[in-house]
Formats: structure tokens, sequence, C-alpha cells
């Protein structure tokens, strides 16, 4: 029998996302404009000051790469790695 | 025009999440960026609640979707226990010593639908005048029983003559904020976008600090409901605004002040263009509509800093 992954917690993102945020950290002017936009507050700063997004969260909506002023934010495509599929 | 806005650089706004990661929204919901900034505004003072509809898809099961306290609320019991329980002490935040010298409000989020469905629900609390906050959230969701309502009406004239602007400027005018509100004699009132956050923001932060009641209407654009792709939900937001379609203005001391001003207004059809929900939408009534718009976006420029009429 197939595990579904049918709960009522949350489980990560990770499972059903099929695109993700890339930052081009050469362009990224620290501007904070995607760290303002995410509306699932998954985009956070490291020490450096570059953004990155916790991918247990992110939906992959693109929100972030649509707002950046320099496009230095791209969404790449990735499979999304189900459970049963990382064993 | 940046000097309106003490904080325009997002790295100087406040650093904690009390809105945290993990909901079960849509991927680019326009509701959950505005209650993110509602809770960056507000932090640790803000005492939540909500009408049951409006955001039951944003909290999870357990209602830790929010790092502080969360009421449930239908609307059958919106008076009887939110406000018996908050609203009767209006000096709760005051400790002793004279440490803390804003006042505490509760902030209650409603859908638009609520005016619609049932119009006696909030008018208790609106007239009440009491330290609350409310945030109507405009996702258009009510559209479906909205059409039912007034198309009967727009049928039987069609028939004799062409639909004229008079009806669809009545319409509009109860858009932004219902009249029930405007009557109720609120200390603050305004519109507001979630693609316009610090605008959004200095709002909330105007909201809390006013005595009395103060109401947002907010517009959040819904990629599930309006049908379109999930990034173009800060994009959209902003075409609403710039077409004339929900022109931001703000009504403190019952003086208007139109809060974004646009040079030139774009063509509505842009913004119905972008929604694959108006793909249907009768191209007679555009014209009217683009007119309206137009005269509605004047007349509230020429009244701005003027006491405001609904």
């Amino acid at each position: 029998m197939i595990d579904l992954p049918i709960t009522e917690e949350f489980c990560s993102n990770q499972d059903w996302r099929n695109n993700k945020p890339v930052w081009d950290k050469e362009k990224c002017v620290h501007c904070g404009i995607c760290y303002l936009f995410c509306p699932d507050s998954a985009i956070r700063a490291d020490e450096e000051g570059y953004y990155q997004a916790e991918l247990e969260y992110c939906k992959g909506c693109g929100l972030c790469a649509r707002q950046c002023p320099t496009g230095c934010i791209l969404m790449e495509e990735e499979v999304a790695r189900l459970p049963w599929q990382v064993r | 025009m940046m000097s309106r806005y003490p904080v325009f650089i997002p790295k100087l706004l406040p650093k904690d999440e009390y809105f945290v990661s993990g909901r079960r929204s849509c991927k680019g919901c326009g509701k959950a960026l505005a209650v993110r900034m509602i809770f960056k505004m507000g932090g640790k003072e803000v005492v939540a609640g909500e009408h049951a509809r409006g955001l039951a898809s944003l909290s999870s099961y357990t209602h830790a979707g929010i790092g502080l306290t969360w009421n449930e609320l239908l609307s059958s019991t919106i008076t009887s226990s939110f406000a018996d329980r908050f609203l009767t002490e209006p000096e709760q935040g005051v400790t002793g010593g004279g440490r803390r010298s804003e006042i505490r409000k509760a902030v209650i989020g409603v859908d638009r639908r609520i005016f619609f469905k049932d119009p006696l629900a909030l008018s208790e609390l609106v007239n009440a005048q009491r330290e609350v906050l409310y945030i109507c959230y405009d996702s258009e969701m009510y559209m479906d029983e909205f059409i039912k309502r007034v198309s009967p009406s727009f049928s039987v004239q069609g028939e004799s003559h062409p639909l004229g602007k008079h009806e669809i400027a009545q319409l509009f005018k109860s858009k932004q904020i219902p009249p029930q509100v405007w009557e109720s004699g609120a200390s603050y009132l305004a519109s507001a976008c979630a693609s316009y956050p610090l605008d959004f923001m200095e709002k909330i932060k105007k909201g809390l600090q006013v005595a009395g009641t103060a109401f947002i209407s907010v517009l959040t654009p819904c990629p599930t409901a309006w049908l379109f792709k999930p990034d173009l939900t800060a994009h959209l937001g902003a075409l609403a605004v710039s077409t004339g379609f929900y022109p931001l203005f703000e009504v403190e001391a019952g003086v208007l002040h139109v809060t974004t001003r646009i040079a030139a207004l774009r063509p509505l059809a842009e913004y119905f263009k972008a929604q694959q929900r108006y793909v249907t939408f009768p191209q007679e009534l555009l014209t009217p509509m683009q007119e309206v718009v137009k005269e509605e976006y004047q007349r509230l420029c020429n009244e701005s800093g003027k006491k405001a009429q609904p």
C-alpha cells in the first residue's frame, strides 16, 4: 500500500513544489524587496546580506522573481521530491 | 514623495515574524501578503480575531499558524463573544508607571462579503466607537452573489435602454468603503492594496494609533479566483491602482487625502485582460465603466484636502 501524505500537520512543501528561486549573487543589491513580497515569509537574509529561500516553506509562486528590480532571481524548475521517491 | 514614509527600506522593518510559514494558503496568495504586513506593523501589541470565512484557508488546523492569540469568529457571535471579551476594557494596554503609552487595540479581519450577506452583523460594532481596527479583505469573493443580485435590474434596463453610467457609478461608489461604515462616524478610513506594502503599513500604523474605530479596506488579488499566474499578484494590484479602478485614499479627522496620485491613468481594458475570469465580459460595458472610473478618480483628486463625503 502506498503511504499517501494526507495529514493534518504540516509536511514540507518540498514534496510538491515544482520550481524554486535561485539568486545570482553578483547582481543582488540587497534591497530586500523579495523579502518584503514573499506571501509565506520564506525568504531570509544570511550573514552577508544575501537572500535565500527556505525550501521547506517556499511554494514556488515566483513573486520574488517578478518583483526583483535587478532581475537576479530566476525560477528554476525542479522535480518534486515525494517522500517515497527520495528513498 | 519618499519622505512620507519613515521606513522605505525593507531591511529596516521589524524582523519578528508573527505570521509564520507553513500555511495552507495558495501560492501567490494576496491575502497572505496583507496579513503578513499587519503583523509586521502590529507586533506583539495586536490581539487578532477574524471572521471565520475570510482567513480560514490561511490558518492551519491548529491555531499555531499565528504566533499570537487568534480567535475564529462566526458572524453570529462576532458581537457577543469578541466584543464582550476584548472591547469592554479600552485601557488594557496601559500598565502601571506609565511605561506604555500606546493604547492597545483589537484588530478584526473581515471579508468584504460580510457587508453583502449580513448587513447587520457589524453594525453594532461599527457604531459603538470602540478601540478597534477593522481590516476588510477585498478579494472579490462575493462576485457570484453580487452578479446574481445585480443582474436582474441590469437585464431589464438593457431591454428598454442601454446600460448607463449612472447605474455603474452607484455600484462603484460603495466598493471600497461600504455605506454602513461611512455613516458610522469612524475616526479613520482608508483604502489600501497589498502590492503597495509601505503605504499599507503606514495606514495600519495610523489606524492603530488613532483613538476610536478605524477601517481599512485592502485589495488582495487572488490568483485562484481571478485566474492569473501566481507570480503576478503584486502586478495586478498595481494595475488595479494605476488604472484608477481602486484608488488609494484615506480619511483622517474628516479630511480626505489621496495617497497614491497617478499622473496618467492606464486604460481599464489592461486590468481586465490580465484576468482570465473577464474573458466573457461584454464589450459594450467597457466604455461606460472606463468613463465612470476616470470621473471618480478626478472627483477624488479634486476633493483631496477637503471634508470627505461618501
